[in-house]
Order: C-alpha cells, then sequence, then structure tokens
C-alpha cells in the first residue's frame, strides 16, 4: 500500500471505528517507526474496555515484536498509568511471559519483557511520575531530529508537541548493555518515597489474594481426595479472615468505569467467602475448585478524595514501617519474610523480587525462615514448584509451629491442623511402600476421617453457616461412594466419572461446581437432580446466611480457581469466540453464544468463569437415565435422550415454553457449530457441551483448536457437532427448527465470512512465537487452513450450498458416533 | 574529529566541556552512542534523510531535513562529525532560551545575512508543513478532494492553515518595524512573546 492510501485508510471512519485494525496494523507495519507511533495514537482515541479487549494481543506484540519502534510500549505503560485494572491485567501477562523467557535471559525479547514488568510496579509502587522523567538515552538519530524540533519551534510551535513525544520516546530507547560506562548516573533515582495510594494498595492486595487462592490449589495436590474438601475449607476459612478487603475479581466481574474513564473505576468489593459453599473439583493431578464470593457492587475506587479512601490511606500511612502482616498470607513462614518498607528507586531490577518484597517473593536467603523440621518433612511435587513463574521455589510448604496472632489462633489452629496431617499422609504416601498396605489404609484412613470430623466440629461451632454434609457441593466429594449401576443398552462396563481420575473427569469441573454430576439427589428427587442447585435458589440461600446479604448492592460471583494448567489458549479461544459474538451483533444474525470470561494470572494459574446455570449433556442424560431406571419407568435401561431432557425441563411439545427452549437451542447450536467449524474446536464430547436453563449449548474447555486435537486422531473429523439427538429436539431434518438451524448457519457464515479478516489478524497475531498448543504445527500452516474454511473463492450464492453441505456432512456423522462411544467406553461420558 | 577512536581524547573533553553543558562522563557516553549509530564517525545526508523520513511516514520531509541539516553542519563540510552534534544538543537540550533563539535563527536566514525575509519564512515553514503531510493533499491529490486539508494527520486553525497565512502572522507578531525582514531582535522579542513558542522551545529541558 502506498504511504498516502495508508495514510487515507488509516484517517478514514471505518478504521477509526475499530480498535482490531489499529491492533492488526501494529503487526504489519512493525518495522515502521513513525507508522507504529501514529497507530499508536489511533489506539488512544479508543474506550479502556476495546483496549482491554486488545491487552494480550498487544502485550504479545511487544514481545514477539523485536524492532525500533518505543511506542507501543509507551502506550501499555501509559494505560497502566491510568488504570490500576490495566496495571494488573499486563503484569499478570508479563508474568506469563517472563516463565516463558527464563531460559534464555538474554534475548531481546526478555529484556522487554522485564524492562515492563518493572516499570509496571514501579508505576504502581513507585512515584506515579516515574516513568515520564525518565532520561533520554545516547540515541543519536532520534535525539538529533529531537533537536531540529526546537529549532522549528518559532515557525510553527505545535511541531513539538506533534512530533515531540515519538521523537522523545524513541530518544529514550535502551540502550544495549554493553553500551553504559557504568551505573551511577544512568538510572536516574525518582520515586524516593513508596507512595501508598489506594491504587497501590489496591494491586498489592489483589495480587495476594489471588496468590493465596492459587497457593491453596497448588497446596491440595498432595492431599489425597477424601480429605481435599475438608483441608480447601480450612485454608480458606483463614483467607476469609482478612475480608472484606480492597480486592475483586477483574475480567470476571470487571470494574465499572464511571464516563468510560478507566481512571475513575468502581470496583465490586469482595467481602466474604463462606469455606462451606467452597468445592474441591476432584480432577486428575490438579486440585481446582470452586468458590462462592460475596460482592458489594461498585463499593471502592480509587478517589483521593473520598473519606473512605482518606481513611484507607491513614490507616495504610500509620501501619508503614511496621512490620505489617501480608493480607491473606497463609504460610507463616512468608510472614516472617517481609521486610521493612524499604524506599523503592528505579534502579533495581525487580523481576525475581516482585515489588522488592511486596508481592510475597521469598529472597534467595529466606529458606532459613522454614523451619528445619518443615524442611525435612515437606515433599516436594513438581506441582509445588510452579505456581509462579519468577521464583520456582518461593512459597513451600510449612508447617506452622509457631505462636499465632491471638485473633485468628481458632482458624490458623485448624488450618495449622490440617496441614500437619496433610503432611502425614504424604509422608504416608511416600515411604508407605515399605510398609503392609492394610497398615497404610488403616492410618490413612484415620487421618482423613480426624480432618473430616474437625472441620465439621469447626464449621458447626463457629456458626459459618450450614453444616457440611448438608450441602450440596459436598456431594461431589461423596461422589466416590456413590453405586454404579450397570444397564444393558450395549456400552456397559464403563467407568465412573465421578471418581475416575480420567481426562473425562478432568473436564467436568463446571458440573460438580454446579452440582450437574451430584449422585445423591437422583434418586430422592429427580427433577432436582436436573440442574443441580438453581444457581438462584442457592444465591437467595447464601444471601440469607450473610450478614452483607441485607445490602442492596451484594452479589454473588462463582469461579473457579485453577492451578498447574496453562489457560493462556482456553482464554484466546474465549476471546475469539467474542469476535465471533460481536461480528453477529453488529449483523444483526439471530444467534446466541456465551462469552465466557477467563482471568490469566499466571502462566499455570487463573480464574474460570462457571456456567451457573449450566450442566453438561453428559450430566443431564445420565442423572435422567438413573432416575428413569430408579422410578421403574425404563425397564430395559436405555439412555435417555436430550429430547427427554428437553421435555422434561420445558414440559410437553408444542407448549410456548417447550417451543422457547428449541428455539433457545437451535440459536445457540447455530452459533457453536460455525464456531466449532471455524476455530475447529475439538475434544467435544458431552462433558464439554452444556445446557443452560433456557434450553442454550454452551461449550467449555477449549485446550483443543485450530490445528490440534486429542491424541491429534483425528477423530472428530465432522465439521461440527451434530448428532441425532441434536436432530430430534429440532424435530428432525424435514422439521421447521431444523429449516431454521439451517438458516441461521448461513446466516452466522456469511456474517463471519464478511469479517473474516478480523479472526485471522488475531490469530496470526497470535501466533507467531507462540507456546500454545494450538500452533504446535506452526502459525503459517494454521493461518492458510483457517483462511481456507472461510472459503474465499467462492460465491455468495455459493456459500449457502457450502453450508448446506457443512451440515449435511455432520448429521449423525460416523466420526461423532465414534468419538461419543470412544468417550463413553473410556471415560464413562455419557 | 571525524576519526575513529573509541574514546576522546583529555584535550577533545575539555574543549568540548568548555563548549557544551556536558560533564566529561556525559561526554564519553554521548561519543560512545554516535559511535554505535554513526560508525564512521560522521552523520552523513542520506542518514539524516532517512530519519527524517521514517518519523513522517505521511509527508515529504526532505527539504526540512536539507535546511536542518545545514544548520548542524557548522563547518559546511557536508557531514555532521561529533563536535556539531553535541553543540547543537547541548543548546536545544540544556541551554538558555536566548543560546537557543541564537541558534534558531540560523535555520530562517538561509541566506546567511543577518536577517530573516519573509520568503525564508515561507520557504521553511512550507517545508515543515510538507514534511508533516499538512500539503499532501494539495499537491498530489490531483483535484480529486474538494478540500485540501484532507488525510492530514495535523489539524490547524483557520488563520494558519496554509504556510503564507502563518507567515504573515509571524510577521504581523514579530516585525515591528514592518520592513518585511525579521532581525535578531526581532525575532527573539517576538518569540519571547509567545508563549506556545517559548513552551516549544522547552521540549526536552530535562531530559537530557
Amino acid at each position: 500500500m502506498s504511504w498516502n492510501l495508508l495514510e487515507r485508510f488509516i484517517e478514514s471512519d471505518h478504521f477509526n471505528n475499530d480498535p482490531s485494525l489499529s491492533v492488526a496494523y501494529l503487526s504489519r507495519y512493525a518495522d515502521h517507526v513513525g507508522i507504529h507511533y501514529v497507530l499508536c495514537t489511533k489506539l488512544r482515541q479508543f474506550a479502556y474496555e476495546e483496549i482491554e479487549f486488545f491487552l494480550p494481543q498487544l502485550c504479545h506484540l511487544l514481545i514477539s515484536v523485536d524492532n525500533e519502534s518505543m511506542a507501543l510500549e509507551e502506550f501499555i505503560i501509559d494505560l497502566c498509568e491510568e488504570s490500576v485494572n490495566g496495571a494488573l491485567l499486563t503484569f499478570w501477562l508479563f508474568q506469563t511471559y517472563l516463565h516463558d523467557l527464563s531460559s534464555n535471559p538474554l534475548s531481546p525479547a526478555f529484556t522487554t519483557c522485564r524492562r515492563i514488568y518493572n516499570k509496571v510496579q514501579r508505576i504502581v509502587f513507585g512515584a506515579s511520575d516515574a516513568p515520564r522523567r525518565e532520561r533520554i538515552k545516547e540515541n543519536v538519530l532520534p535525539v538529533t531530529l529531537l533537536s531540529s524540533l526546537v529549532l522549528a519551534a518559532v515557525a510553527t510551535p505545535w511541531l513539538p508537541a506533534h512530533a515531540g513525544p515519538l521523537a522523545v520516546a524513541q530518544s529514550r530507547r535502551p540502550r544495549p548493555a554493553e553500551d553504559v560506562i557504568s551505573d551511577a548516573g544512568e538510572a536516574q533515582k525518582v520515586g524516593v518515597q513508596r507512595s501508598h495510594t489506594t491504587g497501590a494498595n489496591y494491586f498489592r492486595s489483589e495480587t495476594q489474594f489471588l496468590t493465596a487462592l492459587e497457593d491453596i490449589s497448588n497446596r491440595l495436590v498432595i492431599v489425597p481426595k477424601p480429605a481435599r474438601l475438608s483441608a480447601l475449607r480450612a485454608e480458606l476459612a483463614l483467607i476469609a479472615q482478612d475480608l472484606p478487603a480492597e480486592v475483586d475479581i477483574p475480567v470476571i466481574c470487571p470494574a465499572v468505569l464511571e464516563d468510560g474513564s478507566a481512571a475513575r473505576s468502581k470496583h465490586h468489593r469482595i467481602v466474604r467467602i463462606n469455606p462451606a459453599e467452597a468445592t474441591s473439583l476432584n480432577s486428575a493431578e490438579r486440585v481446582p475448585y470452586l468458590l462462592m464470593l460475596e460482592v458489594l457492587r461498585e463499593d471502592f475506587d480509587f478517589d483521593p478524595d473520598s473519606d473512605t479512601n482518606q481513611d484507607l490511606l491513614s490507616k495504610l500511612m500509620s501501619e508503614k514501617g511496621a512490620q505489617k502482616r501480608r493480607l491473606f498470607d497463609i504460610t507463616e513462614a512468608s510472614r516472617e519474610e517481609i521486610q521493612a518498607q524499604t524506599p523503592v528507586d528505579t534502579g533495581p531490577d525487580s523481576v525475581f523480587e516482585p515489588a522488592n518484597g511486596d508481592l510475597g517473593s521469598s529472597q534467595l536467603g529466606a529458606n532459613t525462615a522454614i523451619s528445619s523440621r518443615t524442611a525435612m518433612s515437606t515433599p516436594r511435587t513438581s506441582d509445588m514448584d510452579n505456581s509462579r513463574s519468577n521464583s520456582p521455589s518461593r512459597r513451600k510448604l510449612t508447617i506452622n509451629s509457631k505462636s499465632s496472632l491471638a485473633d485468628q489462633s481458632d482458624v490458623s489452629a485448624l488450618a495449622t491442623h490440617m496441614r500437619t496431617a496433610a503432611q502425614m499422609l504424604a509422608q504416608l504416601e511416600t515411604s508407605g511402600a515399605k510398609r503392609p498396605k492394610p497398615e497404610v489404609a488403616a492410618i490413612k484412613a484415620k487421618i482423613i476421617a480426624s480432618m473430616q470430623t474437625l472441620e465439621e466440629q469447626s464449621f458447626l461451632a463457629g456458626g459459618e453457616g450450614p453444616g457440611f454434609d448438608s450441602l450440596i457441593g459436598n456431594a461431589s466429594a461423596l461422589a466416590a461412594t456413590a453405586e454404579e449401576e450397570e444397564f444393558e443398552d450395549g456400552m456397559d462396563g464403563a467407568p465412573d466419572p465421578g471418581s475416575s481420575s480420567g481426562a473425562g473427569a478432568a473436564r467436568m469441573e463446571n458440573d460438580q461446581a454446579t452440582g450437574g454430576v451430584m449422585r445423591r439427589g437422583d434418586r430422592d428427587d429427580p427433577s432436582a437432580a436436573t440442574f443441580g442447585e438453581e444457581w438462584n435458589v442457592k444465591k437467595e440461600r447464601i444471601r440469607r446466611s450473610s450478614p452483607y446479604g441485607w445490602m442492596k448492592n451484594w452479589d454473588l460471583v462463582s469461579v473457579i480457581v485453577k492451578t498447574g494448567a496453562d489457560l493462556r489458549q482456553e482464554a484466546f479461544a474465549c476471546q475469539l469466540i467474542q469476535v465471533c459474538s460481536k461480528v453477529w451483533e453488529a449483523a444483526g444474525t439471530d444467534v446466541w453464544i456465551k462469552n465466557m470470561r477467563i482471568l490469566v494470572t499466571g502462566e499455570s494459574s487463573g480464574l474460570i468463569e462457571t456456567i451457573t446455570n449450566g450442566v453438561s449433556l453428559h450430566s443431564l442424560k445420565r442423572s435422567l437415565t438413573l432416575a428413569s431406571i430408579a422410578a421403574g419407568t425404563n425397564p430395559r435401561k436405555r439412555i435417555a435422550s436430550l429430547k427427554d431432557h428437553f421435555l422434561r425441563a420445558f414440559g410437553e411439545e408444542g407448549t410456548e415454553a417447550y417451543d422457547r427452549g428449541v428455539d433457545a437451542f437451535v440459536r445457540s447450536l447455530a452459533a457453536y457449530s460455525m464456531v466449532s467449524y471455524i476455530l475447529q474446536l475439538k475434544d467435544r464430547h458431552n462433558g464439554n457441551i452444556l445446557i443452560d436453563n433456557a434450553g442454550h449449548v454452551v461449550h467449555i474447555d477449549f485446550g483443543f483448536m485450530l490445528s490440534n486435537s486429542p491424541g491429534n486422531m483425528g477423530f472428530e473429523a465432522a465439521p461440527f457437532k451434530l448428532t441425532h439427538e441434536y436432530v430430534e429436539v429440532m424435530g428432525g431434518t424435514g422439521g421447521a427448527a431444523f429449516d431454521q438451524f439451517k438458516q441461521l448457519c448461513k446466516e452466522a457464515f456469511l456474517a463471519l465470512r464478511k469479517e473474516s479478516e478480523r479472526i485471522v489478524t488475531l490469530v496470526e497475531l497470535m501466533g507467531k512465537e507462540s507456546k500454545m498448543p494450538c500452533f504446535a504445527v506452526g502459525v503459517a500452516s494454521v493461518v492458510a487452513q483457517l483462511r481456507a474454511r472461510f472459503v474465499p473463492g467462492l460465491s455468495r450464492e455459493e456459500v449457502d450450498g457450502f453450508v448446506d453441505e457443512l451440515v449435511q456432512k455432520s448429521v449423525g456423522s460416523y466420526y461423532t458416533r465414534l468419538y461419543d462411544t470412544f468417550q463413553y467406553r473410556t471415560q464413562g461420558i455419557y | 574529529m571525524g576519526n575513529k577512536q573509541s574514546k576522546l581524547s583529555q584535550q577533545e573533553l575539555a574543549e568540548l566541556q568548555k563548549a557544551t553543558h556536558f560533564d566529561k562522563k556525559e561526554l564519553q557516553q554521548w561519543y560512545k552512542g554516535f559511535l554505535k549509530d554513526c560508525p564512521s564517525g560522521m552523520l552523513t545526508k542520506e542518514e539524516f534523510q532517512k530519519i527524517y523520513k521514517q518519523f513522517f511516514p505521511f509527508g515529504d520531509p526532505s527539504s526540512f531535513a536539507d535546511y536542518v541539516f545545514n544548520v548542524f553542519d557548522a563547518d559546511k563540510s557536508g557531514t555532521i562529525d561529533f563536535k556539531e552534534f553535541i553543540c547543537a544538543l547541548s543548546v536545544t537540550s540544556r541551554g538558555k532560551m536566548e543560546d537557543k533563539l541564537d541558534w534558531a535563527f540560523q535555520l530562517y536566514d538561509i541566506d546567511g545575512d543577518g536577517k530573516i525575509s519573509y520568503d525564508e519564512m515561507l520557504a521553511i515553514v512550507e517545508a515543515i508543513y510538507k514534511m508533516v503531510g499538512y500539503l499532501n493533499a494539495v499537491e498530489g491529490d490531483g483535484g480529486a478532494d474538494s478540500s485540501p486539508k484532507v488525510g492530514s494527520m495535523v489539524k490547524l486553525p483557520e488563520d494558519e492553515d496554509t504556510p503564507e497565512k502563518r507567515v504573515k502572522k509571524i510577521f504581523r507578531m514579530m516585525d515591528k518595524d514592518e520592513n518585511g525582514s525579521l532581525d535578531m531582535a526581532e525575532f527573539k522579542e517576538g518569540s519571547k512573546r509567545d508563549e506556545t513558542i517559548v513552551s516549544a522551545l522547552s521540549l526536552y529541558d530535562g531530559l537530557v
């Protein structure tokens, strides 16, 4: 494109209304400093939310593109200055990159990454204008230009303001290390006073809070399954003591921006965690868990003049210098590691000691703080070691034998007991081989029983809500004891998904979260099993038990805390789906798709939104089948179908409620079908497909897309999943609903095809230097195949026929049936 | 000083220290940077043009770059050496307002006769408008657009939207004796009276 044409395009309304174009062009014109600068100036016109959406791309560009332009870095730093929220998300993203790049610390990417990571922390904790006063380095060419702008000041005083920022930014570009003659004078000392702003307090509290949540998940790995729930609740009780605090759940429960201003965000404060409502989701080797967080909507902000914040600030100031306890600190050892707060200067490189100790890193020598007894007895599992990127050995499992602070003695003692018990169990596991098996089992059972009793007593005595035995969530922990029936449909012998540690079970976290695999209710009350505990019912119950429940802005948020898995690809999939959703919205396509939200906080940690009103197809069918057998209405033990569920949930065919349910199903199925085809979503077994209470399909788990598939077997060869039972719900291939489905597929596909470059550029951009498994075959081939799926060569009319073909190929695909059969046989997924 | 020694000699250092606002260490540091970016020890006109082209992708900065180059190239040797570079940097970043204006005067006084004529000022302003792409549409568009400002990254007030208007405004403001040219005194007085000019002249004070 000629410069003139490019300029016209950049100045067009089309370009100015769509931040994704600026993002895409940043990648395309990466080698051109001037254009990079113009594009970053464009980005500044967009609202914070729009920029936040593309933050993963912008950060990836900074890392993956090695160019001379400083414009994007300046842009990101400015964003972090304006918004603590932006700073947090950037901080977490760069944490993941630090981990990725740490094996090659001399690479330019690592240097960039470290520089920005440090800058972000300095912004939050240092003097607010620190980076703006950063000095110019010995970059002769941009400095020359800068000088000439001064000359031009008389003729055109606006010129320095127009071109100056770019020249200054480029002049600040760091010089290669060998160019620097000596240290002093290079790093200008600024921000001697550690700032105690409310923003810094939020950043610190938030990172500590999430680290604490994730540490629990890591710690539970060594705890045997039957004891995990008890241990989880004890640990959470400890964290819950520090609530309410200035913490929220970014991305999943995002702050409200007043007048769209990122600086004036109003956050939803987490006021309470009821440990008894938490559930550990026993899946494979990891221990994600479900958490119910009570929040007060729009309850805190960073306005320095508000009375609340004035009080907070003076409280923070009074604590300054004192040996302040870390918030949400659940290990004694790290508490001792806190250093007296020292002045921050811009010099030190804090990559390996985030925020100079503030973010909970242990200094290398800090191991001495851990008692020798712990050091000997702590099992080092690989899971424990990858909790955070920057200091692998940071958090150690510790036994706390020291006296606790008086005000938390009870909970703390409980947690200590739990940990001691967990330690003993872990030791038993490792040394158990030397002892006779029955003896080991007996000891184990005894310890676990004692943990459970301890927890029970504690939560009952403390009046912390209902006894956990009565709680729905507990069902999953007891699932292992639930009976399994055989039925004759030629597919018997399937393992129990609830207790198996197979991959299938690992992927049904949302079900366990919503009570979907709850088994005990199956016989007593089959209808209750359909959706587990209805979200609204659960919410009401928790509201009534909460001391904050009476407040108007009270709300309940449910999230899954996950560690040990890289959530970046999942988050990227959700982002792509959201782009599709936006395209359809703009085009007025009448389809429905769920925008799932995932917060990535590290290369192996994050939070996932739960689909509160959805249950997997697997669970629906399973509980319906079991219920009908138990009720004696299914003597031949036929597996229940999706239609059975629709009939049960929405009433007779032909009723308004039933039609509404089918309509919701059709509109969502069309959307997910097209997305599945375009993005090649794989591993679409019924545990990964949910049905919500309106009848919508919701897909979860995007570990396989674009190019990779489970085992890379090519099992799921159909364009998308369209089973006979889906068709049955739509009244057969001749039904009106099926026609509507095909029509919506066409409209949805055409809309996406028109905007295909949006999706392609995002994929292309993120695929560069990517560590995501979906790019393992190489970004070029992924992009080429993605483009081809939009069949660019076909005319508008031909596309209709093409979509018809896709549908035809998918209907009752042999491969789809094969995959479901395979899943049922190997994983027990219905 | 066109040789490629890796460090400045004591004598050169002393000389430059006198001529600039930099201390010895800063001079050595900048010298090192200069050699890194201009390995020949000289900044040529071509390199000069290239950097402008990069920073102003949508305009034609060639004539402005030429005018500036001539100011930097104090000895008119056709290249800029380290001394010429560091002196320019010193004045523009750390110099007093008076010194900056003294130096800037040379840009506008193209023929070096001690006065800035209307045409000289117009040549410079035109070069700048061209550089930022403000004149693109007027000259290169073939009349497809009715408005000449289409496509420009810069928005200017109506009374400055052509080089002629801007130059007339400058002369109204500065040419006190109304003789059609600005001498050094008029140039300095007029600039200092205009706050936007004063702040633009201080663009990167304190940054170097």
